[in-house]
């Protein structure tokens, strides 16, 4: 069974390692890529539409060294390779005009203020997870552990 | 201040009109000579010493106005106007002695047949022009002190702001840090489990932190992938600890229950090293914010600023590691200062500089600090050879809310330049900065009196 993937990008390990404890209830039916950088997450992304492999979703911050996280959402929002990807911008620091940005040219799904609770977080990832495999046509009976039923149910009732 | 009177030729006027001895005056230090609003017959040469113009204002305040040196003239304006009021009080500052002429002084006959007051126009019109550059001037002035007042009230209350959420936020910093530490101390005593392997990998955890990066997790997760054939959870859980295959057993089996039994102790070390680590940087920045609402320490004379620098040079041992450090600190007169203050100074420049050169990765990365004394005044210079400061981004560089530092537990506040410029402004000096391509200079001046 193919599992979908989902990448954190994050410039702080102690983010991430945070992150990993929050999402480890996943690791059964996801694969989850931690990136310190969005260089990395790209290249990540590419080797993995490479192989046939599916990203999913994509969690990044937004205050990062070089290429921040808005910056790179809007790249990969306007690659036609990565139109199903859903994006959630995660960060304690955007100001008004950046998340006007985000929404605008980034068409962000989701957007999670630092400091997180663990709960809201893991919800807001199941409903983008279950809008993905709906989206990509994917068995969703194969991921229900991942699935947010509201989500589903909502969706399936919207397409009758 | 331009003396309008120097480029007239008043020699044939002053020797008509001013030569008379019976119209010449001492006067001491203190005697006036006119009174505002009061009578004013005459018209005043300045012989010898000095006076100085008052003009009263609302609060009945004597405000100094202007001064008058030999050779120039006091009452124009009450003489020629016809008025005979003077608009100003001219007392003499010292022992001075003037000529003067009267109302009813009659026309000199001259060359050009012109009336007194004709003879007269070239004076009337330097002290009008004299006024006006006065005027002028004072305006600047007053425009001037009013932007520093304002701008030096905007810190004082955002100093103050800056101070109370810095106390607040220490108070609970300091239960995390402290929480923490305990924490960290007592586990391995007080869980029984905690000892053997389980407590070499918590305390490789505690003391390690999260040394790995994550394109090292990967790569490491892959190799023992295929090593092993493991699943990728238990290989991330691995390469995360940064065990070796030589720390590791000989078969698949043994190394996933080794992982499914250690690994949580390493993760609550390291857990616990990056509380440590996050509620230390944040006592760090709960003192610097505070800092910017700090008043006056206590200043010590004789003070080296070269002792300063190599205080800061070593505070900063281990971001400097990476760059070259070019120092040049040439002996300098003592100076009345706070040593704390200047170290303060010293390691926000020298700590911006090493930052940016970082975050550019400059090739052969060099800071430059240098001291020497100049014209009365300790100038010490920071620079380096990172890629500048973009032309647009100067002006703001020293607003208190200004920051190109974006990186991990390191970002800035955009406090680091606003404490330095109050600090340097705290001793009546000043930085400036210089911006190329291949340069950035920060130069602090700091004068000896």
């Amino acid at each position: 069974m193919e599992k979908p993937v989902i990448i954190c990008v994050d410039d702080q390990r102690e983010v991430l390692a945070a992150l990993r404890k929050d999402l480890a209830g996943l690791t059964e039916k996801c694969e989850i890529e931690y990136c310190e950088s969005a260089e990395e997450a790209g290249e990540i992304m590419n080797a993995l539409d490479d192989s046939g492999e599916t990203t999913a979703l994509l969690i990044c911050d937004h205050v990062m060294p070089r290429k921040n996280g808005v910056d790179f959402l809007i790249e990969i929002n306007n690659d036609a390779r990565f139109t199903r990807v859903r994006k959630l911008l995660l960060t304690g620091q955007a100001t008004h005009q950046d998340t006007i940005v985000a929404i605008n040219e980034a068409a962000i799904d989701r957007y999670v203020e630092k400091p997180w609770q663990a709960e809201e977080l893991l919800k807001t990832v199941k409903i983008l997870l279950t809008e993905f495999l709906l989206v990509s046509g994917m068995d969703y009976q194969s991921y229900l552990e991942i699935i947010d039923q509201e989500t589903l149910y909502e969706q399936l009732r919207k397409r009758t | 201040m331009k003396n309008f009177y120097n480029n007239l030729n008043l020699t044939v006027l002053i020797s008509a009109y001013f030569s008379d001895p019976e119209k010449r005056m001492i006067l001491e230090e203190g005697m006036t000579i006119m009174h505002q609003g009061e009578e004013n017959e005459r018209l005043f040469l300045v012989l010898s010493g000095s006076f100085a113009g008052y003009v009263d204002n609302p609060e009945g305040d004597a405000i100094p106005f202007f001064q008058l040196q030999p050779g120039m003239f006091a009452g124009v304006q009450s003489f020629f106007s016809r008025t005979y009021i003077s608009s100003t009080t001219i007392i003499a500052q010292e022992r001075s002695e003037v000529a003067y002429i009267e109302r009813e002084q009659q026309t000199i006959a001259n060359e050009g047949n012109e009336s007194l007051l004709e003879q007269f126009m070239p004076v009337v019109v330097a002290d009008l022009a004299y006024r006006q550059q006065l005027a002028h001037t004072a305006s600047v002035d007053k425009a001037q002190t009013l932007k520093k007042l304002i701008a030096s009230e905007k810190m004082a209350s955002l100093g103050q702001m800056a101070a109370g959420i810095a106390h607040e936020l220490n108070n609970a910093v300091a239960v995390l840090q402290t929480n923490t530490r305990w924490l960290a101390e007592q586990l391995p005593i007080l869980i029984p489990a905690l000892k053997g392997d389980a407590k070499t990998l918590f305390l490789r955890g505690l003391n390690d932190g999260r040394k790995m990066s994550t394109s090292e997790i990967r790569k490491r997760r892959k190799a023992l992938q295929d090593r092993w054939g493991l699943s990728a959870s238990i290989c991330d859980k691995i390469a995360e600890t940064g065990l070796s295959d030589e720390d590791l057993p000989n078969s698949p089996e043994a190394i996933a229950a080794l992982i499914d039994r250690l690994g949580g102790f390493w993760e609550i070390g390291a857990t616990l090293n990056g509380m440590q680590l996050a509620a230390d940087h944040a006592a760090h920045v709960a003192k610097s914010v505070k800092t910017l609402g700090a008043h006056h320490s206590t200043r010590h004379p004789d003070v080296d600023v070269n002792d300063s620098l190599r205080e800061a040079i070593t505070l900063l041992r281990s971001p400097l590691r990476k760059v070259t450090v070019a120092s040049e600190l040439n002996p300098v007169s003592g100076i009345t200062a706070n040593k704390g203050e200047l170290v303060q100074i010293w390691v926000n420049l020298i700590r911006n500089a090493c930052e940016s050169l970082q975050q550019e990765k400059t090739a052969a990365a060099t800071i430059g600090i240098r001291s020497r004394e100049e014209k009365g005044a300790i100038i010490v210079e920071i620079s380096d050879n990172g890629p500048g400061i973009p032309a647009e981004t100067l002006p703001k560089i020293f607003h208190p809310d200004f920051t190109t530092k974006v990186s991990g537990l390191s970002f800035g506040l955009g406090l680091g330049l606003s404490i330095v410029q109050r600090l340097v402004e705290s001793y009546q000096g000043n930085v400036q900065v210089e911006s190329n391509r291949e340069k950035t200079v920060f130069i602090v001046q700091l004068p000896l009196a």
